[in-house]
């Protein structure tokens, strides 16, 4: 599944500049068959880099292992320049485990495990079984840190969750409204290019004045702000927050 | 360590400053080879890149002698890569890994004295890239939450057991 993952992750980062060539010259030259051959050649680039990502994919999956022993986390990787990392689990800050919507699909995890400095996590397991996400969040726990925690402990009733209300007044005051307000004024840039006025009969002659300005501005601003919420609303639903031990 | 904090009669902490000789450790000796074709290759690189630049340069119109400044410039450069800069690097790269600290000493032009308490150290990593590896050689990189070093080019035996070896004390060193 790993290998799988590894290359669609490839793939999405690869598939824009290495489809474009293909279709900018089936644009150019309209969609008949010279045409499409002609594209074809163009094709053959971005159909070597696809298989060449599956086969990267599988090898780096192979070469990519963890495991714990004593006291440390050891994890080997890398098919050109090979690195092997020890962990002590001492070290270790957060281990963070997350499902995407594939991986939820898929039954499977993605765990980030981070030491203290940097930004980007230190070891970052794509694609792991949720079981095994799980076991090796148990063995990295801390000794002394932590005591164990018992298992029905798991259910018990949480500390804290965001209420529909708190989640929907948190969206309206997050003042992303700027983000979402950028958005909107490219989209309506883009439209404001495809539709050709000159040509919309019936456009009343005082369309242009200040009353019009500020009706679109006022729309404008709405909508961003509407879609602030919602993107609040879908970032956050469902947040609790749990004490143990 | 030599230089490690010491109560005085008075309760408070003096600091022994006596000198700290040089690391003793030396990298190992085919990491001269291994910089010497990581150095002809990125010579080459340069050079290509250069001879490439001139070409368009008089293509554009300019005169000769100013187009061939860069290749010119680059193959000055050729020896000092392939030859002088990693000579100077391995005789002055030294390292040493004691229970309380890692030191380190590089540079060519400037001598950087490193020193990172075992206490110190987040995790231990050892590469290979396909040059290292040719010669049977890894490097050490140790992160700490300021940054990585790196021990370059030991025998893979001895890099892997450095980095067992620092991730061990790491592991038990406490703070101080």
């Amino acid at each position: 599944m790993g290998i799988v993952l590894r290359a669609l992750r490839q793939l999405r980062e690869l598939a824009v500049p290495a489809l474009l060539p293909g279709l900018v010259t089936l644009l150019r030259e309209g969609f008949d068959l010279s045409s499409l051959r002609a594209a074809s050649w163009v094709l053959i680039l971005p159909a070597g880099v696809l298989v060449f990502s599956v086969l990267y994919g599988i090898l780096a999956w192979y070469r990519h292992t963890y495991w714990v022993a004593g006291a440390e986390l050891r994890v080997e990787q890398g098919i050109l320049n090979r690195k092997q990392r020890i962990i002590p689990i001492e070290r270790i800050q957060a281990v963070d485990v997350s499902q995407g919507v594939l991986q939820r699909l898929l039954g499977l995890a993605k765990v980030e495990i981070q030491t203290a400095g940097g930004t980007a996590p230190e070891v970052v397991l794509t694609a792991v079984s949720v079981r095994a996400a799980e076991e090796l969040r148990l063995a990295l726990r801390r000794p002394g840190v932590l005591g164990p925690v018992e298992a029905g402990r798991a259910g018990q009733e949480p500390a804290r969750r965001l209420s529909t209300q708190d989640l929907l007044l948190a969206g309206a005051t997050s003042g992303r409204a700027g983000v979402a307000l950028s958005l909107v004024g490219s989209v309506m840039s883009l439209f404001d290019e495809a539709i050709p006025w000159e040509k919309v009969p019936l456009l009343p002659d005082h369309l242009g004045g200040p009353w019009t300005v500020l009706g679109i501005a006022a729309f404008v601003i709405a909508l961003a702000w509407l879609l602030s919420v919602l993107g609040m609303v879908l970032a956050h639903a469902g947040f609790t927050l749990r004490r143990e031990g | 360590m030599s230089s490690s904090p010491v109560a005085d009669g008075d309760g408070r902490l003096a600091l022994d400053l006596a000198p700290r000789p040089e690391p003793p450790e030396r990298v190992d000796p085919r990491a001269l080879r291994a910089w010497q074709v990581s150095g002809a290759i990125s010579a080459m690189t340069t050079l290509v890149v250069a001879l490439a630049v001139a070409a368009v340069a008089w293509r554009l119109g300019l005169s000769w002698p100013l187009a061939c400044l860069p290749p010119l410039l680059a193959i000055v450069a050729v020896p000092f890569w392939v030859w002088f800069i990693p000579r100077v690097r391995w005789r002055r790269w030294r390292y040493a890994v004691s229970d309380r600290d890692i030191e380190l000493q590089q540079g060519v032009l400037i001598v950087t004295r490193t020193l990172i308490p075992m206490s110190r150290v987040q995790h231990v990593d050892t590469r290979q890239g396909p040059i290292l590896r040719h010669y049977g050689l890894a490097s050490v990189a140790i992160a700490t939450a300021a940054g990585t070093k790196e021990i370059p080019a030991l025998a893979v035996e001895v890099a892997d057991a450095l980095r067992d070896r620092i991730a061990a004390l790491a592991g038990v060193a406490e703070d101080v």
